[in-house]
């Protein structure tokens, strides 16, 4: 059986019907299921209630904003299969499958603009936790160079330019430009 | 003292800025500057001795024009 829906992530809609079928056991009864859910999701103009997101994945804060940096982070990591659906992201990432929302409609939006991580709900907490914590490094490591590659590109706009670079312990880096 | 900007990029993703030899209120025409440089909000601002200084010129224009008062 599948169902075809646009802009829904996997992650959802596969658990949407694990969760709805429970011991069904008949064709007709999954495509009663299927057909039901593709009616709430129709109603809701394809886009699945934060209510519903929320009770079937676990919901974590995460440090990421710049959606470019985040899906350039989660490539360097490796990761497979990212379906970017405007203010929603979803990937699996070693056996995870998560999705990063941005959606203040759907009450899925940090109040500062981060994405909110969802993950299922019956997901491994410690190795989801290390995995978070590299690839929050990478993302904050890669939203440096970015900062650093558009400063330069910028500056030139303003007929400015860097006169001293400088790389410290904590790899900071330290731009010096002088003012007429 | 020759005018610069300070710009550093924390490996966390921050970005401080710090202005040399900018003193008055020209300096926070900067802080618009970084803005633009680096796609930032502005979260946090702090006044250093400089701000609270004038130009050593205009000190100088002040002292010419009581001189020839007197």
């Amino acid at each position: 059986m599948s169902i075809v829906i646009s802009a829904v992530p996997v992650l959802i809609i596969s658990t949407l019907i694990s969760a709805s079928v429970g011991t069904y056991q008949s064709a007709k009864a999954l495509s009663e299921t299927s057909q039901m859910i593709k009616k709430r999701l129709e109603d809701n103009n394809n886009h699945v209630d934060s209510d519903i997101i929320k009770s079937i994945c676990r919901e974590y804060d995460t440090v990421f904003v710049n959606k470019d940096v985040l899906l350039k982070t989660l490539n360097d990591y490796g990761v497979d299969d990212i379906k970017d659906d405007g203010s929603r992201i979803t990937c699996r990432l070693e056996g995870f499958t998560i999705s990063f929302y941005k959606d203040i409609q759907y009450g899925t939006a940090d109040e500062s603009g981060n994405y909110k991580m969802f993950v299922k709900t019956d997901c491994n907490e410690e190795e989801l936790q290390e995995l978070m914590n590299n690839i929050s490094e990478q993302y904050t490591s890669n939203t440096q160079e970015e900062s650093y590659n558009k400063i330069k590109e910028r500056l030139k706009k303003h007929n400015l330019e860097i006169n001293d670079e400088e790389v410290l312990e904590d790899n900071s880096i330290v731009l010096t430009i002088d003012i007429d | 003292m020759k005018k610069q900007l300070k710009i550093k990029l924390l490996p966390n993703g921050e970005i401080q800025m710090k202005t040399h030899g900018i003193k008055g209120k020209k300096c926070l025409k900067y802080a618009e500057l970084l803005r633009q440089l680096a796609d930032a909000d502005i979260v946090k601002q702090e006044y250093t001795k400089e701000y609270y200084e004038q130009e050593e010129d205009y000190i100088q224009t002040n002292e010419q024009q009581n001189l020839f008062e007197l």
